[in-house]
């Protein structure tokens, strides 16, 4: 299967800070992939080119075989880390308004979602917590059927007992079979059971990348220690 | 599957349930504006608040201009710009809707003024307009106001995208938005003057539309006709689709989130 996902001496400049300074890097279909790095590195970045909300400064970026565009973005399901939820709506508007624009979205996987995440779909937008926004939003973005998911902060906001119950679900009901999850955090003693893949970022470039068990056991700690090291 | 009207649809109906508080407040001082005025009758020199019942009229043109940049505005302020760029729809059409909506919301705010001052402002036309009887003056107002409805539609169509260009100018260059969007802003409308006005010379042929107005011959009230030529605005709509591909271009293209 070819790359989902690839860059290579991808840069991008805001004002003369370079966020991503020559970031090489491939993600195949089938696997979950941890993008880890402190604030800074260029997590966001990556994630917001991917989905064609920032345009490169420079070296190449592809996303299922083609430039960012309209036509991946039909593909490409996005969770911005910001509070962008639509604050007039109620969370059935919301889901709707969405649901309209993206022939990939699975009104049964929305339902089941709901559920799991302690919705009720006619609760306004505006009366939500920090932590149910969250969740609204990871509903949004893990309701579609897409080639690509990219999850930025997915877990910032949520309460950390629920944190894990989450991260099971995404990894045990919403493991993509031919595509690829991307999670962007550094939450990492959380979700480090969910990542099948690792990649550390280190202001805009890849300090550390490989497959999660190998780099484990290669270091002979867990992959929240080797952040700690890494990022020392 | 959706289509395209059905998503053009929804980014237009999720634009105007946006705005619908603002504009319900607007209309409801418009109201106020009015029942204050009528208090005033009799107390202030004749005309003085008949002829201020129709001030609210002149939010119409402003309107169109406001509503483009608080459209975009809220979308960054409140973050929804992340789900709408992400939205596989092309530019035209994010662009082109909230152009739509300002131009509904003005209509909307332009005939409440009319609705709820004609009590007050209407009296200064009633003698006139009764002396030419009740149908020939609704008719005839009814066809010049569908006339003139539709040539500002497409005129605040164009305002609209005019300054949605200066807005997302100002956004893609990363530069402060006081600078550069009244640059680009005044920079179109020139271009826009002077590519119209050669466009209109190569449009002279277009027919007129005929205006109708309350005229006096001497002493008697009567309807005159006054033609208009449409190719100012054949040309402005011309020159705006230009604009509406460039604006599109910017917001599917050069926008950093």
């Amino acid at each position: 299967m070819g790359a989902l996902l690839s860059a290579k001496g991808l840069r991008k400049r805001y004002g003369n800070k370079w966020a991503l300074d020559g970031l090489d890097l491939e993600v195949t279909g089938g696997r979950i992939m941890g993008l880890l790095g402190p604030n800074g590195s260029g997590k966001s970045t990556l994630l917001k080119i991917a989905a064609g909300l920032v345009q490169p400064s420079g070296g190449k970026v592809a996303v299922l075989g083609r430039a960012p565009g309209r036509d991946t973005k039909k593909r490409v399901a996005y969770l911005p880390e910001v509070d962008c939820l639509y604050r007039e709506m109620t969370i059935r508007q919301t889901l709707t308004y969405l649901s309209t624009f993206y022939d990939d979205w699975d009104q049964t996987k929305a339902r089941e979602l709901l559920e799991f995440m302690e919705l009720a779909p006619e609760t306004r937008v505006a009366s939500l917590s920090r932590g149910m926004r969250a969740r609204l939003k990871l509903v949004l973005a893990l309701a579609r059927q897409a080639s690509l998911v990219l999850l930025d902060e997915p877990l910032s906001g949520i309460d950390p007992r629920s944190r894990s119950r989450i991260v099971q679900a995404v990894v045990g009901r919403y493991r993509p079979e031919e595509g690829a999850l991307i999670i962007s955090t550094h939450e990492v003693i959380q979700a480090e059971s969910a990542f099948d893949d690792v990649v550390f970022l280190d202001r805009g470039r890849v300090r550390l990348a490989g497959v999660a068990e190998d780099l484990r056991a290669q270091h002979g700690m867990s992959l929240e220690a080797l952040f700690e090291e890494v990022y020392a | 599957m959706k289509t395209t009207v059905q998503r053009l649809w929804t980014l237009l109906r999720r634009e105007l349930a946006a705005s619908r508080s603002l504009l319900l407040i607007i209309a409801g001082l418009m109201v106020i504006w009015n029942l204050l005025l009528a208090t005033r009758i009799g107390m202030w020199p004749t005309y003085l608040a008949e002829s201020m019942a129709m001030w609210p009229m002149f939010i119409v043109l402003p309107w169109a201009a406001i509503a483009s940049v608080q459209s975009w505005h809220r979308e960054w302020g409140q973050g929804s710009i992340h789900y709408t760029l992400a939205f596989p729809v092309p530019g035209w059409a994010l662009v082109a809707t909230k152009a739509t909506a300002a131009v509904i919301e003005t209509a909307f705010l332009g005939l409440t003024a009319a609705i709820v001052g004609w009590p007050l402002y209407g009296r200064m036309v009633h003698g006139p307009a009764d002396a030419l009887g009740q149908s020939v003056q609704l008719r005839a107002m009814g066809i010049t106001a569908f006339k003139a409805g539709v040539m500002l539609a497409v005129v605040l169509f164009v305002l609209s995208i005019i300054v949605q260009l200066g807005y997302l100018a100002a956004r893609a260059a990363r530069l402060p938005a006081g600078l550069i969007s009244p640059l680009t802003v005044v920079a179109a409308s020139w271009a826009l003057i002077r590519c119209g006005g050669l466009l209109n010379k190569g449009l002279a042929w277009l027919p007129s539309v005929t205006f109708w107005a309350v005229g006096r011959a001497g002493k008697a009230y009567q309807l005159q006709a006054r033609p208009a030529g449409i190719a100012p605005v054949v040309s402005a709509a011309i020159v705006g689709l230009g604009y509406l591909a460039v604006t599109a271009w910017l917001a599917e293209r050069h926008l950093d989130v």
